[in-house]
């Protein structure tokens, strides 16, 4: 469950936070609200931070193995190890989309 | 055990004895054979369903397209080489533009990915065929229909002139005239139901049918790529669909998606073609990067570097593909705020592709290099699709995107990315996997040449409209003053093209020489690792004579010991269609499966929805009548045949004792060779151990993308409007939540018949089926009414267009799902049967939770939401 959170729900949550994000510009500028822009985005770099770093402890936890080691655990440990990278980037896109925030009015 | 003489009858399953596969069985070998071939004549053509003969008529279609693309880009090039030329009318231009950028894009460039992974998938996982072969059948006539009705109206004068991504109000009723926007829009039906048949069957067919052993972390990288491809297809190509079907709308029956004076809005049709438009330049590229990673490994004659990293970055480029669709519409009034999450996303996609670019040199520099053809066409990647990316980065910046956007700077980017990420890995694949496709080699003098020709004529054809760009040559211009400076770059330009049609000739030359006369190849010429290497080349009808099982990402660059290890599957019959289905993380044993056979009925289908298609163009009317056909060829090629029947009774296992074997491997030795007999493995499973599972799955994968995109643009549409619901009140509230409750009811019996179907109870499940049919008799009478006497017009305002649009869609499932229904219980009472129709059941009833469940959303959006904000 932690590798498919990291994976899949990860890049997901990007997706749905900047387009979430996106539909509310509008609206921040009308009624000169910012928070629901900020709370969105802190929950999507906490929700990114959190799954990549329980997708890192299932991977280290397996231990990489070889390609050759019984089919089941090394597949854990390839999608674990690709998921932790995954949710990290996912971290990185969710804090540089929330940078222009501090900087940019809605209203520009 | 009444159950099981009603169900199964063992009398018959005794009374035909089976061949079945294994190591050195040369009589299984030629009755594998006879059975998987494609049966002769003009019939058999048509009734053609081996997966490589479908992939074949796909790629040289798609190829065909190229050309015809190319030849139109030719007549581009030289109406552009000098200037003030009078070559060719401003409207022929406009022509010219549109219909080759459609080519390109829908006719080509995406359907070419799935026609060559249609092709080498079912080789590279270890599979007899592809999931669903007759649905992959249908969907090649659909492309094919497709792509001749956009010719056929061009070569009649009515072809399309508002540019591949058809904005309106360009597109629209009012600047459109004739039927050539609404050719254009039926040809994006045509090509996204094809491209999304495809992905199903090739997202079942990764998931589904892989050798035992070829676990994900073992799945070959392009495998990798298609996966991830497809399903972006499921999620991309439904926003197409949407917007043609509202452009086609407002054309035909006056609906108002796009008319700004009606509560329309021309931003709509951007954002939603951008949201496919932008994944699609993905669905071209991903798939390119899986040949790479295929290519890579052989001529550097190592494993690839870093397989984990690859898998990451493709993944999180499907993912990212999705948020950049904005940068498209940086020139629109867009808030800043709003395009810098979108420029942030534009240029962090650049992280995941300089990963694998990273992981390809590090294979490249640590290998021992081939230097082929192929390598070339790879080397050349790096190059321009580098250049091309970071004209990207740039295009990101939403300051520089104001002052280049539509210059032909844009025109340059676009075909370094498309033609350098795609159609240079594209040729490259080509020269690969030639021998194993035709069992001949090509000549290597003529690929050399023809790589420099193109390599050469692409630079000089593009990189001058880079300077043309900065210089503000606006793109699609018919033509241009002297004295303006650019005419010594735009003659350059030409001779470039005209250099890369030399190329393209000599392609094609090669390929007709070296399949006519050219020296025949061994199975690995290359000395490739995967596992489509290892069978004849070209591969027999039924790919491998025994299943193979896999130990490592590249099964033959494995040493093993051949007496100590089980090394391939046996026991799946060669005298009938029979697959291995295995676990879809695993790929452990699961289900042994009899496939269908050949049949003319997709081809017929395919007529009858080409009549559906093309008729509705002219006819709203078209839509209720040419669904008469198109339901009779479904039915009829759905319809179970006896000998079929009889066939899978006796491969068949009772219920019982196939729940009890689940799992089950029974391992023997035969002289030579130690193999995993399947024999005693279930021939159908529930959930997600069945195909139907997968492609219900798909299914509602997009359907769900489709309403979710229609509530979207209902909520934009509210969003541009200053009153909401404008001019009427919204439909009356005790309709809908009739029809909640009574599709709510529903699923009781729903539930009841699934549950039946998974207990193998005949009566029950098709008694509960029954019931269950009822109820949705009632919705659509109920509905019926309901549209008899809604208050909101489709024509009168944006408002109306998108409350029918919402309610017309839920109710052509919803008919859809009925008529389904209606088949499977008469299956259930009366027609051949064997257990597997009980899979059948099951999914059905899945899909009826679906369309009950989606209708809540609905429900709430049309009758809930414009009270709630009263």
């Amino acid at each position: 469950m932690t590798t498919w959170l990291a994976l899949l729900v990860a890049p997901a949550l990007v997706l749905a936070v900047q387009t979430a994000n996106y539909a509310m510009v509008h609206l921040a500028c009308e009624r000169h609200l910012q928070w629901p822009l900020a709370a969105s985005s802190l929950f999507g770099v906490l929700f990114s931070a959190a799954v990549a770093w329980l997708a890192w402890r299932r991977w280290r936890a397996l231990v990489p193995p070889d390609a050759d080691d019984p089919a089941r655990r090394a597949r854990a440990a390839m999608l674990a190890c690709a998921a932790a990278w995954v949710g990290a980037l996912s971290l990185l896109i969710q804090l540089m989309m929330w940078f222009p925030q501090w900087l940019l009015s809605p209203c520009l | 055990m009444a159950h099981y003489a009603q169900l199964s009858r063992p009398e018959d399953a005794q009374a035909t004895p089976h061949l079945f596969d294994g190591p050195d069985n040369a009589d299984a070998r030629a009755a594998l054979e006879r059975t998987w071939r494609d049966p002769p004549g003009l019939i058999g053509v048509l009734s053609a369903i081996n997966h490589k003969t479908i992939a074949r008529r796909f790629i040289v279609t798609t190829f065909a397209f190229f050309v015809a693309g190319g030849l139109l880009a030719l007549a581009m090039r030289t109406q552009l080489a000098r200037p003030d030329n009078r070559l060719v009318s401003a409207d022929f231009y406009d022509r010219l533009f549109t219909v080759h950028g459609s080519t390109m894009m829908f006719l080509f460039a995406v359907p070419v990915m799935q026609a060559v992974a249609g092709y080498l998938i079912p080789l590279m996982v270890g599979a007899r065929s592809v999931a669903f072969p007759r649905m992959n059948a249908y969907a090649y006539w659909m492309f094919l229909f497709g792509g001749l009705t956009l010719y056929g109206a061009f070569a009649f004068g009515a072809g399309p002139s508002s540019g591949w991504f058809s904005y309106v109000p360009l597109a629209g009723p009012d600047y459109a005239l004739g039927k050539t926007s609404d050719i254009w829009a039926q040809m994006i039906t045509f090509t996204e139901l094809s491209a999304l048949l495809e992905a199903i069957v090739l997202i079942t067919t990764i998931l589904k049918m892989r050798a035992p052993g070829m676990s994900l972390n073992r799945l070959p990288l392009f495998a990798w790529a298609t996966l991830v491809t497809q399903f972006m297809v499921l999620f991309a190509m439904p926003a197409i669909m949407f917007a043609s079907t509202a452009l086609i709308l407002d054309r035909l029956v006056g609906t108002q998606f796009f008319n700004p004076s009606l509560g329309g809005d021309v931003l709509l049709w951007q954002h939603l073609f951008w949201f496919f438009g932008h994944p699609e330049v993905y669905l071209i590229f991903i798939p390119a990067l899986g040949f790479l990673s295929a290519i890579i490994p052989t001529f550097s004659r190592r494993s690839i570097f870093g397989y984990p990293a690859m898998v990451l970055a493709l993944v999180a480029t499907a993912f990212l593909a999705f948020g950049l669709w904005v940068h498209h519409m940086f020139a629109t009034s867009v808030p800043a705020l709003g395009k810098s999450f979108f420029t942030v996303a534009s240029v962090m996609i650049a992280i995941p592709s300089g990963i694998q670019i990273f992981c390809w040199i590090a294979t490249l520099a640590t290998g021992k290099l081939n230097l082929k053809t192929p390598l070339l066409f790879v080397l050349a990647f790096f190059v321009i699709l580098v250049a091309g990316g970071l004209t990207g980065v740039m295009l990101g910046s939403a300051s520089l995107d104001l002052q280049l956007h539509d210059t032909y700077f844009v025109v340059a980017h676009l075909h370094y990315v498309l033609l350098g990420g795609a159609v240079f890995p594209l040729f490259g694949a080509f020269y690969y996997w030639f021998p194993k496709m035709t069992g001949r080699l090509f000549d290597e003098t003529l690929g050399r040449w023809q790589f420099w020709l193109f390599f050469v004529g692409f630079n000089v054809t593009f990189f001058p409209m880079h300077l043309l760009g900065l210089e503000g040559m606006p793109r699609r211009m018919w033509t241009y003053p002297a004295g303006m400076g650019w005419s010594g770059m735009n003659l350059l330009a030409t001779i470039g093209a005209w250099t890369i049609g030399v190329s393209v000739l000599l392609f094609i030359v090669n390929v007709w020489r070296s399949w006519r006369r050219g020296a025949p190849s061994t199975p690995d010429p290359w000395g490739g690792g995967t596992l489509e290497w290892s069978t004849g080349a070209p591969p027999p009808a039924h790919n491998f004579d025994v299943l193979p099982i896999v130990r490592g990402r590249d099964p033959l660059w494995e040493t093993h010991d051949t007496d100590a290890r089980i090394d391939c599957v046996s026991g799946l019959a060669a005298d009938a269609r029979e697959v291995l289905l295995t676990t879809a993380l695993d790929a452990r044993p699961d289900l042994r499966m009899l496939f269908p056979s050949p049949s003319i009925w997709p081809f017929i289908a395919a007529l009858a929805t080409t009549l559906l298609f093309i008729g509705s163009i002219y006819t709203p009317t078209a839509v209720v009548w040419g669904s008469v056909p198109v339901a009779i060829a479904t039915v009829a090629w759905f319809w179970p045949r006896r000998d079929d029947h009889a066939t899978a009774l006796s491969l068949e296992l009772p219920p019982w004792d196939a729940r009890a074997l689940e799992g089950g491997e029974v391992r023997k030795t035969s002289p030579t060779r130690a193999t995993i007999d399947v024999r005693a493995l279930p021939t159908f499973g529930f959930g997600a151990r069945s195909p139907m599972w997968w492609a219900t799955f798909g299914l509602m994968l997009i359907e769900g993308t489709v309403f979710a995109i229609a509530i979207a643009a209902y909520f934009y549409l509210r969003s541009v409007n200053a009153t909401w619901p404008p001019n009427a009140p919204p439909p009356d509230l005790r309709w809908g939540t009739l029809n909640t409750a009574v599709l709510l009811a529903s699923l009781g019996p729903n539930e009841l018949a699934r549950r039946a179907a998974h207990r193998g109870d005949r009566a029950g499940s098709r008694v509960w089926f029954a019931v269950c049919l009822a109820f949705a008799v009632v919705f659509l009478v109920v509905r019926g009414l309901e549209f008899s006497t809604l208050n909101v017009s489709w024509y009168a305002n944006a408002y109306g267009s998108i409350v029918w649009m919402l309610l017309g869609l839920h109710t052509t499932h919803l008919v859809t799902d009925t008529v389904d229904t209606a088949v499977l219980a008469v299956l259930l009472f009366t027609g051949p049967f064997e257990g597997r129709r009980f899979v059948d059941t099951s999914e059905n009833a899945v899909y009826w939770y679906f369309v009950v469940l989606s209708w809540l959303p609905i429900y709430a959006v049309v009758y809930l939401a414009p009270r709630l904000q009263t």
